[in-house]
C-alpha cells in the first residue's frame, strides 16, 4: 500500500464505479437543462418622446356558398400606424395613434389595458389583451376574459397568451396567442370565431414589436321545419392581421 | 219580353262585372301565389344580414388585440351581396310570373272576351243623349265604345302592347335568368317543398315554372284585349233600338254565379293542364291530401317563425 501524507493515497475510482458517477453526473446535467428557464417579467416600458413606427398588414378573404355555388372575395390592406408617447403619469402611459389623418389618443396600462380612450366609442374598442402581473414562466398560459356587449346579449370572448421562449440575446419574447368568441349556436345556425397566432415582445423596447394572427369566422345557416332539415348558405371568412414595428425614433 | 230579359240579363252582368274584376285585380296584385316563396327567402335573407352584421362587428372587436395599435378597417368585401342582387333578379322574375298567371287564371277562359262582344257601352251611353238625332249617336258610340274598352282594360291592369302575348312576357322573364341562376332557384324550390311539403301556392307555381303557360289561356287573354262588339257599327242602329226596348223594365233578372265564380277560371294554367289533364290531377290530388297546419303570418319578416302561410292567397 502506498503513503502519502496522512499515510492513505487517495485514488480516483476506476472501472464500473467511475462509469457510475459519471452518469449520476450526466443525469444531474440534463436535468439541470430542463430545469424551468428563468421567470420573466413583461410589461410596456414606453419612453416618453418617442414614436413607434409600426406597419400594420390585414389580408381578408371571404367565401359565400349556396348548394354547388360558391363566391370567394379577398382584399388586403397594408397601413402605417405611428405610436408617440406623450408621458407616462402614475404608471399610465398616454400614447397617440395617428393612421394618417385617423387619430385617437389611449391611456395605457404597463399590462397592455386601456383604461381610457377619449374620442373612441368604449362598446367599439377591440378587446385588448394584456400580460401578466409579475414574472411568467415559459410554458405557462396566461388568460383574459371579457363579455362582449352585443345588439341584445354579452358574449364571453377570451385571449389566451402562452409565453413559449425568451431569447435572451435579442430580449424577444415569444409568445402564442389563440382567442375565442363564445357565439350562441345551435343546429340551424352554426358559427364560430377563433383566432390563433404568434407575437413577440421586445424587452428592450418595451412593447410588441412583431405579431400575426389569424381570425376565422363560419356561418352555416339552415332552415329546420318540424323533422326536415336543409343547409341554405354557410359563409367563411379569414382575417390575417400582422404587424411589425419598423422604427423608433425621437423627436 | 225574351228580348227585355236578355237585355237586363247583359245589364246586370256589366254591372257586376265592372266592379268585381277590378276589385279582384286590386286584391289580388298584392298577394300572389309567390308570396310564401319570397317572404321565406326574404325572411332568411333578413335573418343572415342581421348574424352578419353583430358578428363581424365582434370579428372587428377581435381584430386587433393590441392596445398600442389601431385595427385595420379596409373596407371588408361582401360575397353575400351578388346572391342577394340576384335574389332581387328571383323576386323580379317571380313577381312577373306572378302577373302572367294572375292574368291568365282570370282572363284566360275568354269569357270576359265573349262578354265584352256582347257588352255596347257606347250604345248605352248615347241613349240618353236627349234631342240628338239617331243617326248622330250611331256615329258617337263605335267611339265611346272603344273608349270605354280602353278604359275598362286599364283599369283591370291589361296593357295590350305587353300582354298580348303572355307566353312570350313569360319567356323574356325567364330568358333573363342563366342556367346557373334556374338551377339555383330550382334548388330553393326544392328546400322550400321539402319544408313546407302542404304548401300548394308554391308548389302551384314551381308547376307553373316548370310547364309554362298553356296556349288556350295565352288565346283567351289575348280575344280579352281584342275584343270588340259584336257587329261594330253595323248592328249598333238595331242594338238601340233593343236597347231602348227594354230600358223600361226593371233589371230583376238574377246573373249567372257560375259566369262570375272563381271555380269557372281553370285551376292550373299549365301548359299540359287543361281541364282534366294529368297535371290538373296531381294538382287536385294534392290539394285533397292537404293537411290543415297552424296559420302563421307570413308577413312577420323577423318574427320567431319563418313558416310561410299554408293558405292560398
Amino acid at each position: 500500500m502506498k503513503q502519502g501524507n496522512h499515510g492513505i493515497e487517495r485514488t480516483w475510482p476506476r472501472g464500473p464505479r467511475k462509469r457510475a458517477i459519471i452518469g449520476i453526473a450526466a443525469v444531474c446535467l440534463l436535468l439541470a437543462g430542463l430545469s424551468p428557464a428563468e421567470a420573466i417579467p413583461l410589461a410596456f416600458q414606453l419612453r416618453p418622446g418617442h414614436t413607434y413606427t409600426f406597419e400594420v398588414t390585414s389580408r381578408l378573404t371571404s367565401e359565400f356558398s349556396v348548394f354547388e355555388n360558391r363566391h370567394p372575395l379577398s382584399t388586403a390592406a397594408t397601413g402605417t400606424i405611428a405610436v408617440k408617447v406623450l408621458g407616462a403619469r402614475q404608471g399610465v402611459f398616454i400614447i397617440d395613434l395617428w393612421e394618417g389623418e385617423n387619430h385617437c389618443r389611449r391611456f395605457l396600462r404597463p399590462d397592455g389595458s386601456v383604461v381610457g380612450a377619449p374620442g373612441e366609442e368604449a362598446r367599439r374598442l377591440p378587446f385588448f389583451w394584456t400580460l401578466p402581473t409579475g414574472d411568467w414562466q415559459p410554458g405557462q398560459k396566461h388568460r383574459v376574459t371579457k363579455g362582449l356587449v352585443n345588439d341584445r346579449q354579452t358574449i364571453p370572448a377570451t385571449w389566451e397568451l402562452t409565453l413559449r421562449e425568451f431569447d435572451a440575446a435579442s430580449g424577444r419574447a415569444r409568445i402564442e396567442v389563440a382567442g375565442n368568441v363564445a357565439i350562441p349556436t345551435d343546429k340551424q345556425i352554426q358559427r364560430s370565431i377563433d383566432a390563433k397566432g404568434t407575437l413577440f415582445f421586445n424587452v428592450r423596447e418595451g412593447c410588441f414589436d412583431q405579431g400575426e394572427w389569424t381570425l376565422t369566422y363560419q356561418l352555416a345557416y339552415a332552415n329546420k321545419e318540424i323533422a326536415v332539415q336543409r343547409d341554405l348558405w354557410k359563409i367563411q371568412e379569414t382575417r390575417v392581421i400582422g404587424f411589425r414595428l419598423k422604427e423608433v425614433t425621437y423627436e | 219580353m225574351n228580348k227585355v230579359t236578355r237585355g237586363a240579363d247583359r245589364l246586370l252582368a256589366v254591372v257586376a262585372l265592372v266592379v268585381w274584376l277590378p276589385l279582384l285585380a286590386a286584391a289580388q296584385s298584392a298577394d300572389g301565389i309567390h308570396t310564401p316563396f319570397t317572404i321565406w327567402l326574404l325572411n332568411n335573407e333578413s335573418r343572415v344580414l342581421e348574424l352578419l352584421a353583430t358578428d363581424r362587428r365582434l370579428l372587428d372587436t377581435m381584430s386587433m388585440g393590441n392596445g398600442m395599435l389601431l385595427a385595420p378597417r379596409p373596407p371588408w368585401p361582401k360575397p353575400e351581396n351578388r346572391f342577394w342582387r340576384l335574389h332581387l333578379k328571383f323576386l323580379a322574375y317571380l313577381t312577373e310570373a306572378n302577373e302572367v298567371y294572375r292574368l291568365a287564371r282570370q282572363f284566360g277562359s275568354g269569357e270576359l272576351a265573349r262578354l265584352i262582344s256582347a257588352v255596347h257601352p257606347g250604345e248605352w251611353a248615347t241613349l240618353a243623349f236627349r234631342g240628338i238625332p239617331a243617326y248622330r249617336a250611331c256615329e258617337i258610340a263605335p267611339f265611346l265604345n272603344d273608349f270605354c274598352g280602353k278604359a275598362y282594360l286599364a283599369v283591370l291592369g291589361l296593357d295590350p302592347s305587353r300582354d298580348a302575348d303572355l307566353a312570350g312576357r313569360l319567356n323574356r322573364a325567364t330568358r333573363k335568368l342563366t342556367d346557373t341562376e334556374r338551377r339555383l332557384l330550382n334548388n330553393y324550390f326544392g328546400n322550400f317543398l321539402a319544408l313546407y311539403p302542404t304548401n300548394r301556392t308554391t308548389r302551384r307555381l314551381y308547376a307553373f315554372l316548370q310547364t309554362g303557360l298553356g296556349k288556350q289561356f295565352v288565346q283567351g287573354v289575348a280575344s280579352v284585349l281584342t275584343a270588340k262588339p259584336a257587329g261594330g257599327g253595323d248592328d249598333t242602329g238595331g242594338l238601340l233600338a233593343e236597347l231602348a226596348s227594354t230600358a223600361g223594365e226593371a233589371a230583376s233578372a238574377p246573373v249567372d254565379p257560375a259566369l262570375l265564380s272563381p271555380e269557372a277560371i281553370p285551376a292550373d294554367l299549365g301548359a299540359d293542364a287543361g281541364p282534366g289533364s294529368a297535371t290538373g290531377g296531381q294538382e287536385s290530388a294534392a290539394e285533397a291530401a292537404e293537411v290543415s297546419g297552424p296559420q302563421i303570418d307570413i308577413f312577420n319578416i323577423m318574427g320567431p317563425e319563418e313558416a310561410p302561410a299554408a293558405k292560398t292567397p
